[in-house]
């Protein structure tokens, strides 16, 4: 019998945790330690987060689920990893503190065979001062709650602007490390969609400000967008939204701090600026949750798990080198930690080697550069990677992982929702393929360009609104879940 | 609603971007519903295509094993 423990149940950790029970005979235990009773459905938070979709839509409960499924469940956060065991417990293990309300918090040990580190990311809103919804002057959307807060907050500048007052709002990163450019491309215009649905647009200043040196490089150093006959850079592409929409652009930019109605920041030419704002959405940077590892005698060995960013190192290529240098095979394939072989991480908990969009620092020395996304799509092919190959040698068909899912030779779909509403709702939907550009492939683009496109419209709304439903669907391990692609 | 001459930026780091906007044609026909329909086709075939390739390859047989 084996034992295998997955930590988090976002989109990574749940869809491990299925696959496995799926692919598993049942005296194969798989355990969920995650620190949230639900499941939250996070690409739709942003429709949550301008009111559009209640809170309950997004998320889904899952100890019902995973009783039905045969999957353990424990409500706790890991905190230790202990790979080699110790004299007291033989085999390895996690310590975790449980978070359910009212229940004891004494902490508990969990022992593995197979570990998946699927944390997520812990959010940094303490990297600037001010920033946050948890005792800072601004709003997010990163988890079900903080959109419901941010829902309300830009209510309440809705009303400000139907009373007369002029408003200026602010959407964007919060730090130049920042990831998930995506995400805040996707609330400004949905913002902006809703400004237009309620009447005020001309009496709000809507301001985009992100770490990104051009538009459209979503952290994953721009693309070059197949359209209209054209092979047009990402940049132009988003640029015209901007334009079309009448949203101002701060590029470049480094959070330095944020007072009430006022944000702080450093541009790449090293300038320092001011920017009012009556309401902020501003995402923060993320590291890995800040689990410990400790060897067989009680020492930290928490280096031969974790890179100093607190993400789990795999099988990438970890040695520093100029952008000039980079190489696909440096992203890795099987997301195995190299010293301890029976542990794995996917999804943002993961260590990528560098980032993809090439690095910036401004003449004082702040970087100031997107971190590359690993968030939805990929985190979910991933897992299911990582899942099938732990049950193909658990079952003995396999001594060493034979699937190969490297964001190098991966795509990614990626549909901005720009403003809800069936007919009225629309869309940036972009793919590119694959994620990190492979230059010797494609030369000059560095991406296939069959299948690297975007285009604007009620459609790409309708293919939101189908993932949403799908994924969720999935998620709730309704029949044939397991036909839904990641 | 085209705003040929709205600042692109609020700061001088990227001073001027000249961009393409689109024509009332273009914005008429992202919402013109037969034509959507047939994007919404088009664009879920492509993208399960792409899935497709995204899906995990098998080790190479002949590769050396990983350390």
């Amino acid at each position: 019998m084996a034992r295998v423990v997955i930590l988090g149940a976002g989109i990574a950790g749940h869809t491990a945790a299925m696959v496995l029970r799926r692919t598993l005979p049942k005296e194969h235990v798989v355990c969920v330690v995650s620190p949230k009773p639900y499941y939250n459905w996070i690409p739709s938070n942003i429709w949550v987060g301008v009111g559009r979709m209640a809170r309950e839509k997004v998320v889904v409960p899952l100890a019902p689920i995973y009783a039905r499924l045969g999957i353990e469940f424990i409500q706790a956060s890991a905190t230790e990893i202990h790979p080699a065991g110790n004299p007291n417990h033989p085999g390895p293990y996690i310590v975790a503190t449980p978070t359910t309300p009212g229940a004891a918090t004494e902490s508990v040990e969990v022992a593995y065979d197979w570990l998946i580190n699927a944390t997520g990311p812990k959010l940094r809103f303490d990297r600037t001062p001010g920033l946050g919804p948890d005792g800072g002057h601004t709003h997010s959307v990163c988890t079900d709650r903080h959109a419901v807060d941010a829902a309300t907050a830009l209510d309440a500048a809705i009303q400000r602007m139907k009373a007369g007052e002029r408003q200026t709002l602010v959407v964007g990163m919060g730090h130049g490390t920042c990831t998930c450019e995506g995400a805040a491309f996707e609330y400004t215009f949905n913002v902006e969609h809703e400004l237009r649905r309620h009447g005020v647009r001309d009496l709000a200043d809507l301001v985009y400000l992100t770490n990104e040196a051009e538009l459209g490089d979503f952290g994953v150093d721009g693309l070059v967008i197949r359209n209209g006959g054209f092979h047009t850079p990402s940049s132009v592409f988003a640029g015209s939204f901007f334009a079309e929409r009448s949203v101002q652009a701060i590029l470049g930019a480094h959070v330095q701090a944020i007072e009430p109605g006022l944000i702080r920041y450093e541009t790449l030419d090293g300038v320092d600026h001011e920017q009012r704002y009556d309401f902020a959405m501003l995402l923060p940077p993320f590291t890995g949750v800040g689990l410990k590892a400790f060897g067989a005698q009680g020492e930290d060995i928490t280096d031969t798990l974790f890179a100093p960013s607190g993400f789990t190192k795999v099988d990438a290529d970890y040695t520093p080198k100029p952008y000039e240098a980079w190489k696909p095979t440096d992203w890795p394939s099987t997301y195995r930690n190299p010293t301890w072989k029976n542990v794995f991480a996917v999804g943002i908990a993961f260590a990528p080697p560098h980032p993809i969009s090439r690095p910036r620092t401004s003449p004082r020395g702040t970087v100031i550069s997107p971190a590359p996304p690993r968030t939805g799509m990929p985190s979910a092919s991933m897992a299911r990677a990582v899942a099938e190959n732990i049950a193909d040698m658990i079952l003995g068909r396999a001594t060493e992982p034979e699937r190969l899912s490297s964001m190098a030779n991966m795509g990614a779909a990626c549909v901005a929702s720009a403003g809800s509403g069936f007919w009225a709702g629309n869309a940036v939907a972009m793919t590119m393929f694959p994620i990190v550009p492979d230059y010797t492939r494609w030369p000059g683009a560095g991406r296939d360009e069959r299948f690297t496109f975007g285009e604007v419209g009620t459609a790409g709304h309708w293919i939101k609104l189908v993932l949403h439903h799908l994924f969720l669907y999935k998620a709730r391990a309704k029949p044939f879940w397991w036909m839904v692609p990641e | 609603m085209t705003t040929k001459d709205t600042p692109m930026t609020t700061q001088t780091y990227v001073a001027k971007i000249t961009v393409p906007t689109p024509t009332a044609t273009t914005l008429w026909m992202r919402g013109f519903l037969p034509w959507q329909l047939w994007r919404f086709v088009w664009l879920n075939l492509k993208m399960l295509r792409m899935i497709s390739l995204s899906h995990p390859t098998r080790r190479d047989p002949s590769a050396p094993k990983a350390p």
